[in-house]
């Protein structure tokens, strides 16, 4: 199950979309509910099992199913039902593989009282197309959430997939929907059209002039969000096995009660992975950008019909590319051995370290892809940039070297796929 | 501050009269107040103050009154107070529900109260055209704000086509 998704690279990552130097990728979300349940959060196991098999139901009679999948996440762990040959184990890693891939999305909880704090859970379940560019995320924040993406500046070609999708899945479930309200979500921040859109923008020059607060206030004006991507907190798992082995041994303890045990505990590793969550929140502020990624987004989905918001975060991103184009020409001219010093100390790098932590993995792909697209090295592709961004996430290394990988060979396998990319024979 | 008059209690009411065209400033209490006012033989009347303070006529006799804050959600139970601190509800009930104390809260985070856009499954035709029309004019008026014209010009033809579709079914009916 793994291995079939390993193999196949998400399509969105082939770095052929219009504005491709600039634009990383587009994305959008729609958040849907059913009409005659509660939010997951309100709802009980087994209405959460009964959307599910709603969803299933209408996946299979869409024809949908046959060009995809279906994988249940670690967050249904407490369900009875079993997925498959799977395991717990195998559900965990299908999630992290996904999260990197950005097709299963985290959303927030917040707990209050003693244990107060907020944590990100992923949905308890998962359809991937084939081509790994469309996802429906199950029993998150909401019941359903349906996410294309796509490479380059295409919001909305996304959004008439999306929109399509939409349509199938409305016909077979039955969406909560009111003419005042619009869709109903359970986060009131999104309610109307409970649309996302998402611009992944690359900016270096942007950066380094020292522009980009200026240019998230001006995004800020038009109730747009630009965010800085930042590595996130990977989790590993400890299986009930392992837990419950550390317990044992002990003399006149009762074991523990079989509903614990299959609780598998999460340990918190190291900051790894660029994840997506719903709401932007996994996401640091502009300043905070690490590999020079930014993400724009919506704010508002109520009071403004679908067309509306993409129309206004198509211009935005739109004069957002301009001005990266802009400063990169002045750069060149006024600044050219500073940003061909750049390029060329991240090559060097890139093809002698070796050990490389993902932050610094991401500031050499920026730099690397900054060459790239200007046109100062010839011999790479966008897609193979992104290829290897994907690949230098902690669950996509740990999948070649073992979960158990300390960081140390973590950091060292990092470093060698850099080097058989970039070497020069 | 105490009052005036007694010097004991706490002054909570001032008390301005006018006597030969000076104004006189009084900080009193309560009692004195009404006191003052016998004496004065007042040609006005002031609201009386409330001897309750405003805590305690939340529980009168002893009895408690719900607080608004946990009232509850009749189909999902989800509680008024939750809402407020975390920005979501518990089921699409909770949205009329609560209406009256999320408005504030959804007014401060979008572009507008009313849904305009997408919605599903309408059968009828006629709607679907005037949907998109509503939608696709509002477009238009954003295109001509940010003068690009050339979308306009194409927005503005798909808009006359909807009215001819849209003039000619009701002319049909």
């Amino acid at each position: 199950m793994v291995d079939r998704l390993l193999d196949r690279k998400p399509a969105w990552l082939a770095g052929n979309g219009p504005e491709a130097p600039v634009v990383v990728a587009s994305e959008c979300s729609l958040l849907r509910n059913l009409s005659d349940f509660p939010f997951p959060a309100r709802c009980s196991e087994e209405e959460r099992r009964a959307v599910e098999d709603r969803l299933m139901g209408a996946l299979g009679s869409s024809k949908l199913l046959s060009s995809g999948k279906y994988y249940a996440l670690s967050g249904s762990l407490s369900a009875s039902q079993s997925n498959g040959k799977g395991g717990v184990e195998n559900r965990f890693a299908v999630e992290r593989l996904l999260a990197e891939r950005w097709l299963v999305a985290f959303y927030e909880v917040r707990s209050t009282g003693l244990r107060s704090g907020v944590r990100f859970e992923a949905p308890e379940g998962v359809y991937v197309a084939d081509d790994q560019s469309m996802s429906v995320m199950v029993n998150g924040a909401d019941h359903l959430c349906v996410r294309v993406l796509a490479s380059g500046m295409q919001v909305l070609d996304v959004w008439a997939r999306l929109n399509l999708v939409d349509d199938t899945l409305a016909n077979a479930l039955g969406f909560a929907f009111d003419d005042r309200y619009g869709y109903f979500t359970a986060d009131l921040g999104y309610v109307g059209t409970a649309l996302k859109a998402n611009v992944i923008l690359h900016l270096p020059c942007l950066t380094m002039a020292g522009q980009i607060v200026q240019v998230a206030q001006m995004a800020r004006e038009r109730r747009q969000l630009l965010a800085g991507l930042k590595p996130a907190v990977a989790f590993r798992l400890r299986t009930p096995a392992k837990a419950a082995s550390v317990q044992q041994g002990r003399p006149g303890q009762e074991k523990p009660p079989a509903s614990r045990k299959s609780v598998p505990v999460k340990t918190e590793v190291t900051s790894e992975a660029l994840y997506s969550d719903w709401y932007g929140r996994m996401h640091g502020a502009a300043a905070e950008a690490e590999g020079d990624l930014y993400a724009l987004c919506n704010t508002a989905t109520l009071g403004l019909s679908e067309e509306e918001i993409l129309f206004h975060l198509r211009q935005t991103a739109a004069e957002i590319v301009a001005r990266e184009q802009q400063a990169r020409e002045t750069l060149q001219q006024e600044n050219g051995l500073r940003l061909d010093d750049r390029v060329a100390r991240a090559m060097g790098l890139a093809r002698t370290a070796r050990l490389l932590e993902f932050r610094e993995a991401l500031a050499l792909l920026s730099s690397i892809r900054l060459g790239v697209t200007a046109g100062m090295i010839k011999d790479y592709s966008v897609q193979q940039l992104n290829n290897l961004l994907l690949e230098s996430q902690s669950f996509h290394v740990r999948m070649k070297t073992g979960e158990d990988t300390d960081e140390l060979t973590l950091g060292a396998k990092r470093a060698e796929l850099f080097r058989a990319r970039f070497s020069r024979n | 501050m105490l009052c005036e008059k007694c010097h004991k209690n706490l002054a909570s009411v001032r008390y301005a009269e006018v006597v030969d065209g000076k104004v006189k400033d009084l900080s009193l209490c309560p009692e004195c107040l009404v006191k003052h006012q016998a004496e004065a033989g007042a040609g006005f009347e002031l609201a009386k103050p409330d001897p309750v303070p405003v805590r305690a006529r939340v529980s009168p006799k002893g009895k408690s009154v719900q607080e608004p804050a946990l009232e509850r959600c009749k189909t999902c139970g989800h509680v008024l107070a939750n809402v407020l601190a975390s920005g979501k509800v518990g089921c699409s009930a909770c949205y009329e529900t609560f209406a009256e104390q999320i408005e504030p809260l959804i007014r401060g985070m979008h572009a507008g109260m009313r849904h305009r856009g997408k919605a599903p499954h309408v059968d009828d035709a006629l709607a679907r055209v005037r949907a998109d029309l509503q939608a696709k004019r509002a477009l238009l008026r954003s295109t001509l704000r940010a003068e690009n014209y050339e979308e306009a010009a194409h927005l503005r033809d798909e808009i006359r086509i909807l009215e001819k579709e849209l003039g000619s079914t009701e002319r049909d009916n």
